[in-house]
């Protein structure tokens, strides 16, 4: 008889609970926990999770996502902008274009070949916010690193996609592989992907206020704000838009105009908890172990050069800025994580240069292992570096 | 569609039937699980039996979590004050109950057998249609007490009998009369191995509440947790995923006397849970079912009303409950939904010949109680005083 899929849940979850608990008991943080515990009792090693029991877990990233989406958008005050100005959006622009500069110019260097160059590139600018926030959340984080943090991530979803868009087009011009192929349409379709996402979360924010008036106690509070983010997730799935976008500009226009947003956060906090163990244990169990192997010098140097390229972005931009000084230092490195956007992007990537697609899911795929392996407890070393991890919360 | 979207829908259409339910002075449980009602297959088919079957993960997570609280109600001081009473009037309402439906039943035309097993099914209290009234009403107050112990107790009692019934129906079948013994033994080891599956579990999860150094957000996963292995190791091996629940809800309760903290980690995610369950609840009852079992649903409908009011007016007089008290409780008793359903399809399971006579006679029942059931108690709790509101 199969195991039914109650069962799965109970493991996955009991899993996460016993990993984080023993990374906790060494300084690391839990997220690197849930990963580990994932990893081990996914595919690559244990086997007791399956590739066909993951596929029931499939809902379980869009939804754990949408949360954290709605969590970075409500950061998004007014208030705060007026304060900082655009320093978070130039530091943004900055970190991602020198992640696909630095990745694409140091690949060429290395003789790889342009299009395939290019199309890592395009790739390194994605920065996956998931294991950040849960580090955030973790040791409660608070200062000027963190707060340009949140924000930075927000608009790096908006970037990486365009100059996604940018770069598979002129490697597909470089290609010439499709004769129909526009060139005005490929530069104009992130644009409006982003687009259609700020409409529908807009509308949602809007419309989220509403019952947020009617509706006063927790308890029915918490239900629209599970039926909203459902409903944007939803939504994006049906339009074929990025569900963290269109979650996080819901977040954000809801947190300008409702005097309820504040609470929201509180009330989210209380039931993702199972959601976002179950999410890393399942984010572990897929990282895929036997592409280790084969990443080969391409990868490595894909994984080198795009921490360097965040790292140096984030300087360059927090100078020219003039951003508290530990933010150029520090918010650099708590970029790295890589995971579900990345390799969405792959999938795209290979379409365009088809005859790399082994060769960038390898690095794609081992960048990922790596990055979400090391990422947390580098945000964690960062962030306490700069001083925003008080020493009782470590 | 994705399920991400029905699952926004149904929370937004199940807040919306319990809203005007209120307006209408109904329970909210009622307005729930007509608004299930009229989007599910019965009326407008916007949740179909795939989307039912889909999210049935919302089913078993919610009667987990219903029968791990009512579990908790089964504290050693609460024997130890009430344990007489609830004992005397717990045993009474159900074992009248059962042997007035199995006999009515029977009378009306429903093969013995099939009549046997609705005499249990009758017994079950729907504890979301009680607990939810309660928390509606802020009842508090003697009724109200006793009225939470009755739910566990009754429970506790259907499924027990319900487990012998079934193997002894099964064994009715059989020939050999040797088979029969094998299987009520076979019932005993299943109903041991569903108590100790939910002692262990229990013993895990107090552990981390009295260690006291785990968070509240780490408890509650452990508690989600356990509460799925429970019900995920029961179905593996054909065990009541509502008893080894509750016996881990009686393991925590008495082993760190914390009911009141489960309770807020329950609370936490009760209400979108309990809203999609009844919603979907609703959604699962077919109305055309009840002309076709037509008297018989009627007669258990009545039958089961006698003896859980009359069970309850007559075996109180051999207790300490007031006697403003012993003329209403049996009202709360009413309800009836998502247990009683959950074992009806296990039966049907089971005995392979069913073909939805049973299911169909507990579908009407559940309709009236589950409707009309929570309005009479919240009525009980009006006449004796103990609503707050």
């Amino acid at each position: 008889m199969e195991l039914s899929i109650i069962l799965y849940i109970a493991i996955v979850l009991l899993v996460g609970l016993f990993f984080g608990q023993l990374a906790t008991f060494i300084k690391l943080p839990s997220v690197t926990g849930y990963l580990l515990g994932g990893l081990l009792v996914g595919p690559s090693l244990l086997n007791a999770l399956t590739p066909a029991v993951l596929e029931n877990f499939e809902i379980v990233p869009q939804i754990a996502l949408a949360f954290i989406a709605f969590t970075i958008g409500s950061s998004f005050k007014r208030s705060y902008f007026k304060r900082v100005g655009l320093t978070p959006v130039i530091i943004a622009i900055f970190e991602a274009s020198f992640a696909v500069i630095i990745v694409t110019s140091g690949l060429l260097l290395f003789g790889v070949e342009l299009p395939f160059a290019i199309m890592l590139g395009a790739i390194a600018a994605a920065t996956a916010p998931a294991a950040t926030i849960m580090v955030i959340k973790e040791y409660k984080a608070k200062g000027p690193v963190t707060e340009t943090l949140l924000s930075v991530v927000a608009l790096d979803d908006a970037i990486a996609l365009i100059l996604f868009g940018f770069a598979s087009t002129i490697a597909k011009s470089l290609l010439e592989v499709d004769g129909d192929f526009s060139l005005f349409l490929s530069i104009l379709n992130p644009f409006l992907d982003i687009f259609y996402a700020l409409v529908v979360g807009t509308i949602l924010g809007l419309i989220m206020k509403w019952p947020l008036k009617l509706f006063r106690t927790s308890s029915n509070r918490l239900i629209i704000l599970i039926t909203f983010v459902f409903l944007g997730s939803g939504l994006s799935a049906l339009f074929g838009i990025s569900e963290l976008l269109t979650i996080m500009i819901m977040g954000a226009v809801l947190t300008n105009i409702s005097s309820a947003a504040s609470s929201m956060i509180e009330l989210s906090d209380r039931v993702t908890a199972p959601i976002y163990v179950m999410f890393f244990v399942v984010s572990g169990a897929e990282l895929n172990l036997a592409v280790i192997p084969s990443v080969g010098f391409i990868g490595i140097a894909y994984i080198l050069l795009r921490v360097v390229g965040k790292i140096s972005g984030t300087y360059v931009g927090a100078k020219i800025t003039h951003a508290p000084e530990t933010v150029g230092r520090y918010l650099g490195a708590t970029l790295i994580p890589q995971a579900g956007v990345a390799i969405g992007l792959t999938a795209i990537a290979e379409s365009v240069v088809p005859m790399y697609a082994v060769q960038i899911k390898v690095v794609v795929l081992s960048a990922t292992l790596i990055y979400e392996l090391v990422g947390p407890l580098i945000t964690k070393i960062a962030l306490t570096k700069a001083g925003e991890i008080s020493p009782e919360n470590e | 569609m994705t399920y991400s979207l029905y699952i926004a829908v149904i929370l937004v259409a199940g807040m919306g039937g319990g809203k005007l339910a209120k307006k209408l002075q109904l329970p909210t449980v009622t307005g729930y699980i007509l608004m299930g009602l009229f989007l599910g297959p019965s009326v407008l088919n916007f949740i179909t039996s795939d989307i039912y079957y889909g999210l049935g993960f919302v089913n078993e997570l919610a009667l987990g979590m219903l029968a791990l609280s009512v579990g908790t109600e089964l504290h050693y001081r609460v024997f130890k004050a009430f344990g007489r009473n609830l004992m005397i009037l717990s045993l009474g309402n159900t074992l009248l109950t059962g042997v007035t439906v199995v006999l009515v039943t029977w009378f009306v035309g429903m093969p013995l057998q099939y009549a046997l097993i609705l005499g249990p099914l009758a017994m079950s209290v729907s504890p979301a249609g009680v607990v939810e009234i309660v928390k509606e009403k802020k009842a508090e107050g003697e009724m109200t007490q006793n009225l939470l112990g009755l739910v566990a107790f009754d429970n506790l009692i259907t499924i027990l009998t319900f487990g012998v019934m079934v193997s002894f129906v099964q064994s009715l079948g059989n020939d050999a009369g040797t088979s029969g013994l094998l299987l009520v033994a076979t019932v005993i080891i299943d109903i041991l191995f569903a108590f100790l599956v939910g002692i262990i579990s229990g013993l895990f999860v107090s552990y981390f509440i009295r260690s006291e150094k785990t968070g509240n957000e780490k408890l509650m996963t452990l508690l989600i947790a356990a509460l799925l292995f429970n019900s995920g190791v029961a179905h593996y091996f054909g065990l009541s995923p509502i008893l080894t629940n509750m016996i881990a809800g009686v393991a925590i309760s008495n082993l760190t006397s914390r009911k009141i903290l489960i309770a807020s980690l329950l609370n936490r995610i009760e209400l979108p849970i309990f809203i999609l369950f009844l919603t979907l609840s609703g959604a699962h009852i077919d109305i055309s079912i009840i002309g076709q079992v037509g008297l018989i649903g009627l007669s258990y409908i009545i039958a089961r009303s006698i003896g859980k009011y009359m069970g309850i007016a007559i075996f109180s007089q051999f207790t300490s409950i007031s006697r403003k008290v012993r003329f209403n409780l049996g009202f709360g008793l009413l309800p009836q939904a998502g247990i009683a359903i959950g074992l009806a399809t296990i039966a049907e399971r089971s005995l392979p010949d069913v073909s939805g006579a049973i299911t169909g006679v507990v579908l009407t029942g559940v309709i009236f109680f589950e409707i009309l059931g929570p309005l009479l108690l919240g009525k009980a709790l009006d006449r004796v005083g103990e609503s707050k509101v």
